[in-house]
C-alpha cells in the first residue's frame, strides 16, 4: 500500500476494527482530508452500531443451558465408551454456567461410577463394600466417607452413608476431630479461608452475605476443571451467591474475597451476618443424626481409618434439597431427577448428592482440604 | 482502545469499544471438530466465544430479546448437529451468524410475522456521500444508535456484521448469502440513509 492509493471501504472497516495497524494507512490519511473524512465518518457509524447493539460479554447462560438440556433430552449422538465423558462435560457446563448449589459437584468419582450396590460377590469382601461407600481421591491411600452418625462407639462411629448403607469409621490419638460452632465476622481477618453463602449481583462483582463458613488455614480449593478458563468460575458463583476463597480488605462493611482462579469478589457483611467455624472436638462431643465426613484409609476389615473426622452441624443430613435460583429449565430438570421421573438425564446415577458430587481434583493428599471439600460441598448441596 | 489479543493468540485481553476479538480461526476450527466429536465442553467454548456477538445482531434485528435468545438456541442446537459440516471456507463466526439467520428465518415464518426476507428487497442504489454527511461528523454515538435501530433490517445486518461483529466484507457476504460487491454498496446505502435520518435531526453545520 503506497501513501497515494485512496482508502478502499474494506481498509477503512479493517482500520476501525482495529485489524489492520495503526500506521498503516497513516502516511496517506494525512495527506489525503477526503480519505480521513470518510474514515471518520465510518468511525461515527461504527459507533452509533456498536452502542445499538452491544454485545455482551459474557453471553447469558440460559440458551446454552437449554441446548444442553435438549441434547440430554434427544437420544444422544455419542457411543456408549463416551457417554460418561459427555456427560461429565456437560456437567461441566451446566454447573459453570452457574449452578451454584452444586458449583463443587464437578466430576464423578468412584461412588458415581462403580454403580454404588455391592454386588453379592461383593459382599463376601468388606473392603469391596466399603469401597462401594467411600469416595476415591487423587490420592491413592485417601479415601472419603460421608454420612449421618448412626452411633459412637468408643473410638469408632458408625455414618450411614446417602445409600442407606453404613460404614464403620475408626479413630486413634491422631486423628483430627471437629465440629461446628457459632463465630462472628471478627473470627475473619486477612488471610482467613472462607465460604460465604447470601445475594450476588448480577456481574459476580458483589455477593450480600447470608452466613460466613470460616474454613480451617489448612484448606485448599479443589480446581475446577474447566477447559482454558472459558468461564470465570469465581464469578459466576458469585452472581449466583457463593464465593469460596481468601478473605483480605477487611473493612466496616465486609471485605473482599479472592476466589481460587485469582479473581476477587466484595462481600458484604455486618457483625450481624451469621458466621459459623469448625473447632476441634472429642468423637464423644459429636451428635447423633449430624452430617460428618471422614478422611483415612480404607482398611482390610472395610473400616475407614480415619486422619480426620469433621461434623457440620449447620448441614443436619445429608438429603439433598433443591437449590433456589436455577435457571428455569434446568431447574425442572432436576426437580424431575429428584422425584425419579426423569427418564433422559444429566445426572444418570442420580441428582449429585453428598460425595457423589465432590470433586477432590488438585487436592492431593491434602486430607484436610479433601474433608473441608466434602463437609463444605455438600453443604452446598442441602443448604 | 481496540481489542487486543493475549499472546496465545486466543483470548480478548482487553475489550473497549469493539467486537470481541476472534482469536485465531485455528481454534475455532478446533472446537468445531470437537463439537462434531460429540464433545460438549466444546460447545460450551465456542459459545463463550461468539453467543455474545450472535445474540447482539439477533437483538438488533428482531428488535425482541426473548425471541433473540430462542433463535440463539436454535443456532447452537444447529451447530452441534452441524459441526461436521463445517467447511472453513468462512471464518467459523460468519458461519455460526448464517446459521442464525436462517434460524431466525424459521422462527419468523413460524410466527407468520412480517419479516423482510432480505435477499427479495431490492438494494437501495449505492449513492455518493452527499453533503449530509456531514451529519455523522456531529452526531453522538446515542444519536446515532438511535438513527441506526430505524434502518431497514438489510441495512442494520450490513452495519452490525462489519462493525459489531467485526466481520471482513468478505465473510460478511458469507454470511449474508451475497456477492461482496453486494456487501460494499449496501455498506455505503445505509450510511447515506443513516447521515439523511441524522441529518433530517438537525444534525447539520
Amino acid at each position: 500500500m503506497t501513501s497515494s492509493a485512496h482508502l478502499t471501504l474494506e481498509e477503512m472497516a479493517a482500520r476501525i476494527n482495529g485489524l489492520a495497524p495503526d500506521d498503516t494507512f497513516r502516511a496517506h490519511l494525512s495527506e489525503c482530508a477526503d480519505c480521513a473524512t470518510q474514515l471518520h465518518r465510518w468511525h461515527s457509524v461504527a459507533a452509533g452500531v456498536r452502542q445499538a447493539a452491544p454485545v455482551d460479554l459474557p453471553p447469558p447462560s440460559q440458551p446454552l443451558y437449554n441446548v444442553l438440556n435438549a441434547l440430554n433430552a434427544s437420544s444422544p449422538r455419542r457411543t456408549p465408551k463416551r457417554i460418561w465423558a459427555g456427560i461429565r462435560r456437560t456437567r461441566l457446563i451446566a454447573i459453570a454456567a452457574g449452578v451454584a448449589a452444586v458449583t463443587l459437584s464437578i466430576g464423578f468419582v468412584a461412588v458415581g461410577r462403580g454403580g454404588g450396590e455391592p454386588t453379592p460377590t461383593a459382599l463376601e469382601n468388606a473392603k469391596a463394600v466399603a469401597a462401594t461407600l467411600v469416595a476415591s481421591t487423587e490420592c491413592a491411600d485417601l479415601k472419603v466417607a460421608a454420612g449421618t452418625v448412626e452411633a459412637i462407639n468408643g473410638s469408632s462411629l458408625v455414618l450411614r452413608t446417602e445409600s442407606g448403607k453404613t460404614i464403620t469409621i475408626t479413630t486413634d490419638g491422631s486423628t483430627k476431630v471437629t465440629h461446628q460452632v457459632t463465630g462472628s465476622v471478627g473470627d475473619i481477618t486477612s488471610g482467613t479461608a472462607v465460604m460465604v453463602r447470601g445475594q450476588g449481583d448480577e456481574s459476580g462483582k458483589e455477593v450480600t452475605a447470608e452466613q460466613i463458613a470460616v474454613l480451617p488455614k489448612a484448606v485448599r480449593m479443589p480446581n475446577l476443571p474447566l477447559e482454558g478458563g472459558f468461564l470465570d468460575m469465581t464469578r459466576l458463583m458469585a452472581s449466583r451467591g457463593v464465593v469460596m476463597g481468601t478473605a483480605s480488605a477487611m473493612g466496616g462493611d465486609g471485605f473482599t474475597v479472592k476466589g481460587a482462579n485469582g479473581t476477587e469478589v466484595k462481600v458484604v457483611a455486618s457483625s450481624a451476618t451469621p458466621v459459623v467455624k469448625q473447632e476441634s472436638t472429642t468423637l464423644s462431643e459429636l451428635e447423633l443424626g449430624k452430617y460428618t465426613v471422614a478422611v483415612g484409609v480404607l482398611t482390610d476389615d472395610g473400616t475407614l481409618s480415619a486422619t480426620i473426622v469433621q461434623q457440620d452441624g449447620l448441614n443436619n443430613g445429608a438429603a439433598p434439597k433443591l437449590p433456589e435460583n436455577l435457571p428455569g429449565g434446568f431447574a425442572e430438570k432436576l426437580r424431575d431427577r429428584m422425584s425419579g421421573e426423569a427418564p433422559h438425564d444429566l445426572f444418570p446415577n442420580g441428582f449429585p448428592k453428598g460425595l457423589r458430587g465432590m470433586t477432590f481434583s488438585g487436592l492431593g493428599c491434602d486430607a484436610d482440604s479433601i474433608a473441608n471439600n466434602a463437609l463444605f460441598g455438600s453443604g452446598m448441596l442441602t443448604g | 482502545m481496540r481489542n487486543v489479543r493475549g499472546p496465545d493468540g486466543l483470548q480478548p485481553t482487553a475489550v473497549a469499544i469493539g467486537p470481541p476479538a476472534m482469536g485465531s480461526d485455528g481454534y475455532d476450527d478446533q472446537l468445531l471438530q470437537r463439537i462434531a466429536a460429540g464433545d460438549r465442553s466444546a460447545l460450551g467454548s465456542l459459545y463463550q466465544r461468539h453467543a455474545g456477538v450472535v445474540l447482539a445482531h439477533l437483538r438488533l434485528v428482531t428488535d425482541d430479546r426473548g425471541l433473540s435468545e430462542e433463535i440463539l438456541q436454535d443456532t447452537m442446537l444447529a451447530v452441534w448437529h452441524g459441526a461436521a459440516s463445517y467447511r472453513g471456507l468462512s471464518s467459523v463466526r460468519s458461519w455460526i451468524i448464517a446459521i442464525a439467520r436462517r434460524k431466525a428465518r424459521d422462527r419468523f415464518r413460524r410466527r407468520r410475522a412480517r419479516f423482510v426476507d432480505q435477499e427479495a428487497l431490492v438494494e437501495h442504489p449505492a449513492r455518493e456521500p452527499g453533503p449530509e454527511e456531514v451529519a455523522l461528523e456531529r452526531a453522538t454515538a446515542e444519536e446515532v444508535a438511535s438513527a441506526v435501530k430505524k434502518l431497514s433490517v438489510p441495512h442494520r445486518e450490513v452495519l452490525n456484521l462489519v462493525f459489531g461483529a467485526g466481520l471482513t466484507l468478505a465473510e460478511t457476504a458469507e454470511a449474508l448469502a451475497i456477492p461482496v460487491g453486494t456487501v460494499k454498496s449496501r455498506l455505503a446505502s445505509a450510511k447515506a440513509v443513516l447521515a439523511r435520518a441524522l441529518a433530517e435531526e438537525g444534525h447539520v453545520r
